[in-house]
């Protein structure tokens, strides 16, 4: 079978080396200005951060190369009504820790069709469907604990989130690159990954080419839920307490990696590498800027200006005069 | 230049279905309500609370027929709400001033919304979607905790009656005619044309750029007196409320159903009567939990199921234009 260009941003390419050299930027400017930024424990730190924002910057890539305008703003959402979830029926107890994990995935998928249902058969533009869908997440999660979640991650996932086998090197990472390699080969070498690219490039042609395009996106939407829940799952054992929406400062992090990492948000074209490098660098910034002890109001309208930055730079469109 | 998002084929077909729901659901309103829904102060109250979501619509409505649309509506609304609370009771300005400076900010942010939209080329989704956050940013930075009070003559105002019609009636129809009075500028002609294909329009020698901008700085304006009304009823400052309010109005906007109508009119009256249908179904959910809480004590509902419902209802709201559409299968979305 022949390979479809992608568009994805290999690690040396010019974009690949863009993004190594903007991190390499980054910290070298936090060093200056901490001389602790360098530490093992607080790059550690940064590559778990990552690594979280990574699990759900999987499906928002699966999400935009599919096409149609397609973003997933209930990504936040999703994330903290699984941690909930999860930390509910785990309750702290080793034996129902595949339960907990089970049921965060389950959620996951649950909203995931319920998204796939508003965008692919009632045809709302996908960023509506999900931000209104994340207002839901809200209101269950809210229902499910009277606004005040009780409950505790089993040790076991405790550990695991929370260790690390090298003094820089937490096992979510090791977790993370397992994802990003298998990200990696259902994009480029399976059947799934061909037709998501050709259905987000061309529907049209897609579909005269036998691609079932409501399939693949109700699939996509689908994976997207459920890699929210997964990620709903390690931010419940890695935080330890949870309170409702805890995960929904990823949400735009999670549109900002997609569109540094060079995925087109018209669909059909990108990849996950240069997602995974967007993650690092949104969190080595909103490390520097808590580091910087920026307040809630100065995060939001930096992240803000960091969107709007990276809209007119990447997804600008022709004029009309051509 | 840019892609309508709802395209108008959808809409017109929809285009009586906004008046009918709003006629079943007052008919529901009244059965569950029995004859005090006819009362003034429950007209008042209705009107009252509802303004602000009206106001919204009708920012959102001129901004649709523009081909585009604002999430960043609500934000901008909270934007303004803080900026006239700040103003007024920390830095102790005249209220009239602090209130013409929020409705200045919100004017502002919907222009920067416009520019970014028509020069940049950015697609509206996108640009608001950034602008909201960065404006909700801005609000933080003005009034970082809720509190604050306005002088009492404002809400008193607001909230009561003026020849036994509720004062918010009264605004309401005020900000309508206005807004249908656009209809006789050739403005609004030119935004119709971009809104339905930005191309053609630019062949036929319309400025796009500037109609666009216009489309912008007229619903920023909307939603900054949609913000002022929000904090006539409310009386205090709080950055976290309006959130809600930009899924709301492109829903009532969608329910209204009229949007891609040729007459002006029918636009404004569609939008409006979509803000009323879900005004009403909110007081019908209101009044159908009062029912079973009065009727079955030993029942306990969360307010939290309310909210809910009420989410569940602007889905359908935005799920409604599609579900009232004839068959019209585009091959590329065939299965």
């Amino acid at each position: 079978m022949k390979r479809i260009k992608t568009g994805a941003v290999n690690l040396f390419s010019k974009p690949g080396l863009i993004l190594a050299g903007i991190i390499i930027a980054l910290l070298i400017f936090g060093k200056a200005i901490n001389s602790q930024f360098l530490a093992p424990m607080n790059i550690a730190n940064i590559l778990t951060m990552s690594s979280l924002l990574g699990f759900i910057a999987v499906g928002q890539t699966l999400v935009v190369i599919s096409g149609d305008n397609g973003l997933d703003l209930s990504v936040g959402g999703v994330m903290s009504l699984a941690a909930i979830v999860s930390y509910t029926i785990m309750g702290g107890s080793e034996s129902r820790l595949p339960a907990g994990f089970l049921a965060a995935l389950a959620a996951g998928a649950l909203f995931g069709f319920f998204n796939a249902l508003g965008i692919v058969f009632a045809k709302i533009p996908a960023l509506i469907m999900t931000l209104a869908a994340a207002s839901v997440t809200t209101s269950v999660q809210q229902l499910f604990t009277g606004g005040n979640p009780k409950g505790a991650p089993s040790p076991l996932a405790v550990t695991i989130a929370t260790s690390r086998p090298l003094p820089f090197l937490p096992w979510l990472v090791l977790i993370w690159i397992g994802l990003i390699l298998a990200t990696h080969f259902i994009l480029n070498h399976s059947s799934y990954g061909k037709q998501l690219f050709a259905a987000g490039s061309n529907q049209t042609a897609a579909c005269l080419a036998g691609v079932k395009v409501k399939k693949i996106r109700i699939i996509t939407y689908v994976l997207c839920g459920i890699l929210s829940g997964f990620a709903g799952f390690w931010l419940c054992a890695y935080n330890g307490v949870l309170y409702v929406n805890a995960g929904i400062s990823y949400v735009m992090p999670s549109v900002a990696a997609v569109v540094i990492g060079g995925t087109s948000l018209a669909g059909g074209r990108g990849g996950y590498g240069g997602t995974a490098a967007g993650a690092v660098i949104l969190t080595i910034i909103n490390n520097l800027l808590i580091m910087l002890e920026t307040n809630e109001a100065g995060r939001f309208i930096t992240n803000g200006v960091i969107l709007l930055v990276l809209f007119a730079v990447y997804t600008r469109q022709k004029r009309i005069r051509q | 230049m840019k892609k309508n998002l709802f395209s108008p084929s959808i809409l017109q077909n929809g285009r009586i279905s906004g008046y009918v729901l709003l006629a079943g659901a007052i008919l529901v309103n009244i059965v569950l309500q029995g004859p005090s829904f006819f009362s003034v102060f429950s007209l008042s109250s209705l009107f009252s609370t509802n303004l602000p979501l009206i106001a919204a619509s009708l920012s959102q409505l001129i901004i649709m027929m523009s081909g585009g649309i604002d999430v960043s509506t609500g934000n901008i609304m909270a934007l303004v709400n803080g900026t006239a609370i700040a103003l007024s009771n920390s830095f102790s300005l005249p209220v009239a001033a602090s209130w013409t400076i929020a409705l200045l900010a919100g004017t502002a942010a919907g222009t920067a919304n416009g520019l970014v939209i028509a020069f940049l080329r950015v697609s509206p989704l996108l640009t608001t979607f950034a602008m909201s956050i960065l404006v909700r940013g801005v609000s933080l930075l003005v009034l970082p905790k809720p509190g604050g009070t306005i002088p009492p003559e404002i809400y008193r105002v607001y909230g009561g009656e003026l020849l036994g019609v509720p004062a918010a009636f009264w605004i309401i129809l005020a900000v309508s005619a206005a807004v249908a009075a656009l209809g006789k500028l050739r403005f609004s002609r030119h935004l119709a044309a971009v809104g339905s294909n930005a191309r053609n329009a630019y062949v036929s020698g319309i400025h796009v750029e500037k109609t666009t901008v216009c489309a912008y700085v007229l619903g920023g304006f909307l939603a900054a007196f949609a913000g002022l009304c929000l904090t006539a009823l409310t009386a205090s400052g709080d950055v976290r409320v309006g959130e809600t309010f930009a899924l709301r109005s492109i829903a009532a906007v969608i329910i209204g159903g009229t949007l891609g109508s040729e007459k002006w009119g029918n636009n404004v009256l569609g939008a409006v009567c979509g803000a009323l249908f879900l005004a009403v179904v909110d007081n019908i959910v209101f009044f159908a939990f009062n029912i079973i809480m009065r009727n079955y004590p030993e029942i306990q509902i969360s307010t939290f199921y309310q909210q809910m419902l009420s989410n569940f209802i602007i889905i359908f709201g935005l799920a409604s234009a599609v579900l009232t559409e004839k068959r019209n299968v585009k091959r590329g979305e065939r299965e």
